[in-house]
């Protein structure tokens, strides 16, 4: 039987280097992902999420077991990734606003998964607004986006974001909002 | 039922409300074309960012390498790597041999010292029988006294 997430927190507490590698190889994706979603940039994402493990390494001795380790862990990945925006956003406003003003660089800066047909101009516009309507959104609107598509549920959002579950209602339901207006679908 | 709002509708497609409302908005939805199509742009958004989100791929073998070297950068320097850790090696080590030495050969124990007693001990102990003959000796008190000591032709004959 493969042991639980909060096993392994607890030898990785205990300086079980294996127990350790088991974690990253099942949360090194998760956390990438996480932090890609809200950074929009790979090399910032690889950077975040790499030191969101090592920050696990550090105080694994703290988890207390409270919450799941998941939410625990993700709390230090959104943590991590908020606090990377708000250090580089005078830098990060400077290229937006570049980028913002050449056509289609946007899609480039935001593949989608898989190959796109060339003839799907309309889904590759319509990927283009949304994403860059994803970029708009307040840091903790994207973070609750972020992990509604991780498939957390709205108590364990709260947990991760610090805040009250009808907080993060709010903060979803305005993203959604913005989101759906820049669709077009009302 | 009336149309539900935005949010409610939000919460139904994230499966975010109590069996009770879902199964009021589940009657209202199949009934309401507008409400059903808000409900299904919805969940052709949270979809369509599911799909968009994804992130470019990452070599792992990589990703994994760079992480043990800021964890390597984290941990504290391994042995032998401080210039101080050689030095209080080898006066350890020192030490541990010049206490060995003392051991074997070096310190005379206490019973040593006893046996081998200082020289004016010695002078005295050989001619035992000769202080058993000066009566004066029996008031040790005496001898403490400098003076006494600088007259005694002049004491008077106790015998």
């Amino acid at each position: 039987v493969e042991p639980s997430d909060e096993v392994l927190c607890e030898r990785v507490a205990a300086g079980d280097q294996r127990a350790f590698d088991l974690l990253v190889e099942r949360y090194q994706e998760r956390a990438y992902r996480i932090a890609w979603s809200m950074l929009r940039n790979a090399e910032d994402a690889r950077d975040v999420s790499q030191d969101a493990l090592v920050r696990l390494y550090a105080i694994a001795g703290t988890f207390a077991g409270r919450a799941r380790f998941s939410t625990w862990f993700y709390r230090i990945v959104v943590n991590l990734a908020l606090d990377h925006r708000r250090r580089h956003r005078w830098w990060r406003s400077l290229f937006d606003h570049r980028n913002h003003d050449e056509p289609g660089t946007a899609i480039e800066r935001h593949p989608a998964p898989g190959p796109s047909p060339a003839d799907d101009t309309e889904r590759r516009d319509m990927l283009t607004r949304v994403l860059t309507a994803v970029d708009r959104l307040s840091p903790q609107q994207r973070a609750a986006i972020t992990l509604q598509i991780e498939g957390l549920s709205t108590a364990d959002m709260a947990d991760v974001l610090g805040c009250s579950e009808a907080t993060v209602r709010v903060h979803l339901h305005r993203a959604i909002g913005t989101l759906r207006k820049t669709m077009g679908e009302r | 039922m009336r149309h539900p709002d935005e949010s409610e509708l939000i919460d139904y497609v994230r499966g975010d409300i109590g069996d009770t409302e879902r199964a009021a908005l589940t009657a209202h939805v199949a009934t309401c074309t507008m409400c059903r199509d808000s409900a299904a742009g919805i969940r052709h958004l949270l979809d369509t960012l599911t799909a968009a989100t994804a992130p470019p791929a990452v070599h792992w073998g990589r990703y994994r390498a760079a992480l043990r070297e800021k964890l390597e950068r984290r941990k504290p320097p391994a042995a032998g790597t401080t210039w101080w850790r050689p030095v209080s090696a080898a006066l350890a080590a020192t030490l541990a041999i010049v206490l060995v030495v003392l051991a074997v050969s070096g310190v005379p124990r206490e019973s040593q010292v006893a046996a081998v007693p200082p020289p004016e001990d010695s002078a005295v102990l050989e001619r035992l029988d000769l202080l058993q003959q000066y009566t004066m000796l029996e008031r040790l008190d005496l001898i403490e006294d400098l003076e006494v000591i600088g007259t005694l032709d002049d004491l008077p004959d106790e015998s």
